[in-house]
């Protein structure tokens, strides 16, 4: 266990290897992440760069009132974002209408599933779909946040999030039907 | 199951998820990235550090160039001081022919500087001698910045040539003090007109002859009424000017990363700054023989920025209501069947829309100047204090939104300390008369923003033209 007040302490007095010790801590939680977020393993390590960059930059606005994982993670989603902004990526708009319910899913379809299994499953949504899924339920962010950062409004996250939903649970439904599964839906 | 433990099943294993990274190659990042953000200010403190080591080296230069000066004066008054104990040794006689060839030699030239009356004057004066005539010539021209009237000296001076005689009477001590004060007649004639080069020895040694002769013949007994010239030879000089210039705003602008807002990103993709206006009126006060002076006044810069707007995106609205109706075969059954029902409008937003950053500065300089005849060429450098800083438009603020500057408060009133450095050339069309052109380039530390979402700091760079007077 590290103590990160003293390493943020220590990196804003410019040492270095504090600055290594902050990267070599939060760098393998925030490479997968970025990794989620720009689906490409070179845009994800220049996403992880640009994110420590920042870090070091703005570090003394971190006044240490939240949590510093929170903050690091944010700036990584942001930079992971801002990444594929500068690439040629652009959410598509998918047509969808219907109603949507929660559906029930039970533990044994998904229980054995591992890191790898679960992204594909995800990289199968619809990008917005994916975008909107992974910040909300994975980061935690809400609607409000999720509209401004992919620049859409909080009730198209929202009916996003439905349909990503749903998507993903006929995914499911579709993998059990190849694994030969008889585990219900 | 509760579809909601599988989403929790998601979330703890791709929160969890860890991978090696290369921690050097990071790092290796982050200090080119500091290494570039350092660049600028090692430019700056490069270019002050070469300035100042210019500016010493001239000083020290100039100092030991003053020393020579000092040392050829001495000398030049050393062998004045030769050529009058020479003269004294010579017997009267010499002297007398000596100063009647050096008359004569002059004595074309200087009738012919004569007005026509005081020629004509001059030749009815058939009493006068030819001797005593060039004498009074001589008088008249000497003494030509002190008096206006031609007519007045002569008949001051043809009074016999008892009165011209006495002049070698004169001793050593009131022939150099004669000799002293021609110098600086010379040297206020030189800054009055530029027009008249004492410098050839020869001429010097007519002048001289010249002011212990009528030096005698005009101040006998009158030497309080002698007004004597300025003995200040680095007189203060003050120059008022006007600039007005253009100028190319570079705008460093920056999100904070913990901010999440597209209408900034949106604002540091499109939004450009245009051309900027300058305005300046300034004071220079200098001495006249040293190349570094002070400068300071008002100036005024007006800098545009640009948002271009292009936005085409869709927006979805769910709202809630029937969304199939089911009847029955009898008819008497009817199903409604609720859900979300989703509603797209496309938009396509195209806008340009400006503000305006204006401020009001104090700047203070140090000048270094080199002139070269009429031209002049000078090195600035120097602080700028903001007093005000007054902004006007709109900016991009939110998805669809501008919002007027004064009342989204979105940049400082004040915006501190700016560092300078100019390049002028210039040229003196007249005795107080000056024009110019400068490049200059503005280094400014301080932020604009007064939110902390964003950052956002200017470089500056531009030329100009002005013009002023110097008294």
């Amino acid at each position: 266990m590290i103590d990160i007040e003293n390493i943020i302490e220590r990196c804003l007095k410019g040492d270095r290897r504090s600055q290594e010790k902050l990267v070599a801590h939060f760098g393998p939680k925030l490479l997968p992440l970025c990794k989620r977020y720009t689906r490409d393993s070179h845009l994800a390590q220049d996403a992880l760069q640009e994110t420590f960059i920042n870090v070091f930059r703005y570090l003394g606005n971190f006044k240490g009132s939240g949590v510093f994982d929170a903050w690091i993670r944010r700036i990584a989603v942001n930079c992971s974002l801002n990444t594929l902004k500068k690439g040629t990526f652009h959410y598509q708009s998918v047509s969808d209408d219907g109603e949507y319910m929660l559906p029930s899913v039970d533990a044994a379809v998904y229980q054995h599933l591992d890191y790898e299994d679960l992204l594909k499953i995800l990289e199968e949504l619809p990008p917005i779909y994916y975008m909107v899924f992974n910040l909300y339920v994975v980061e935690g962010y809400g609607h409000k946040e999720i509209g401004t950062m992919l620049e859409i409004g909080e009730s198209t996250s929202r009916s996003n999030l439905s349909r990503a939903r749903k998507k993903l649970v006929e995914i499911l439904k579709k993998k059990r039907l190849e694994l030969g599964s008889n585990l219900a839906v | 199951m509760d579809y909601n433990k599988f989403e929790d099943h998601i979330k703890k294993t791709l929160h969890n998820r860890e991978e090696a990274v290369d921690v050097s190659k990071i790092m290796g990042a982050v200090d080119a990235s500091q290494k570039s953000g350092r660049k600028g200010l090692v430019i700056l403190l490069a270019t002050i550090l070469l300035f100042s080591s210019f500016t010493v080296g001239y000083l020290v230069y100039d100092t030991d160039s003053e020393g020579l000066a000092a040392a050829s004066e001495s000398d030049v008054e050393q062998a004045s001081h030769n050529i009058l104990n020479s003269k004294d040794s010579r017997s009267e006689e010499e002297r007398l022919q000596d100063r009647s060839m050096i008359l004569q030699a002059r004595d074309s030239e200087i009738h012919d500087q004569l007005n026509p009356a005081t020629k004509q004057e001059l030749s009815s004066s058939s009493s006068l001698q030819p001797s005593t005539s060039k004498v009074v010539d001589v008088a008249s021209i000497s003494t030509k910045v002190k008096y206006s009237s031609v007519t007045a000296r002569k008949s001051q001076v043809t009074k016999s040539d008892n009165k011209f005689l006495r002049n070698d009477s004169f001793t050593e001590t009131s022939a150099r003090n004669s000799f002293e004060s021609f110098n600086n007649v010379t040297f206020a004639k030189q800054e009055e007109a530029k027009s008249f080069n004492y410098k050839n020895e020869s001429l010097e040694k007519i002048a001289i002859e010249k002011l212990v002769n009528t030096g005698e013949i005009l101040f006998t007994g009158t030497p309080q009424n002698v007004e004597c010239p300025s003995f200040n030879q680095n007189p203060w000089i003050f120059e008022i000017g006007t600039i007005m210039g253009v100028s190319d705003p570079v705008k460093r602008f920056s999100i904070n990363p913990t901010e999440i807002n597209p209408a900034l990103t949106s604002r540091a993709e499109n939004e450009k700054s245009l051309e900027g206006l300058d305005l300046e009126f300034n004071l220079s006060a200098k001495r006249m023989r040293w190349p570094v002076f002070i400068k300071s006044g008002v100036s005024y810069s007006r800098w545009t920025e640009r948002m271009s707007l292009e936005r085409e995106y869709t927006e979805i609205d769910t709202v809630q209501g029937i969304i199939s109706a089911t009847v029955s075969q009898t008819g008497d059954t009817v199903t409604y069947i609720y859900g979300d029902i989703f509603i797209e409008t496309d938009y396509d937003i195209k806008k340009k829309v400006h503000y305006y950053i204006n401020r009001v500065n104090i700047p203070l300089s140090l000048v270094y100047e080199r002139e070269f005849g009429d031209n002049a060429f000078q090195a600035e450098l120097g602080a700028s204090f903001n007093i005000r800083t007054f902004s006007a438009g709109s900016v991009y603020e939110s998805e669809n939104t501008f919002t007027p500057v004064n009342i989204g408060n979105f940049f400082s009133s004040l915006t501190g300390v700016s560092y300078f450095t100019k390049a002028h050339y210039r040229r003196y069309i007249s005795d107080h008369m000056f024009v110019g052109v400068l490049a200059h380039f503005h280094y400014l530390p301080a932020e604009f923003s007064n939110r902390s979402s964003f950052s956002q700091k200017y470089l500056n760079y531009g030329l100009g033209i002005y013009g002023g007077y110097r008294f």
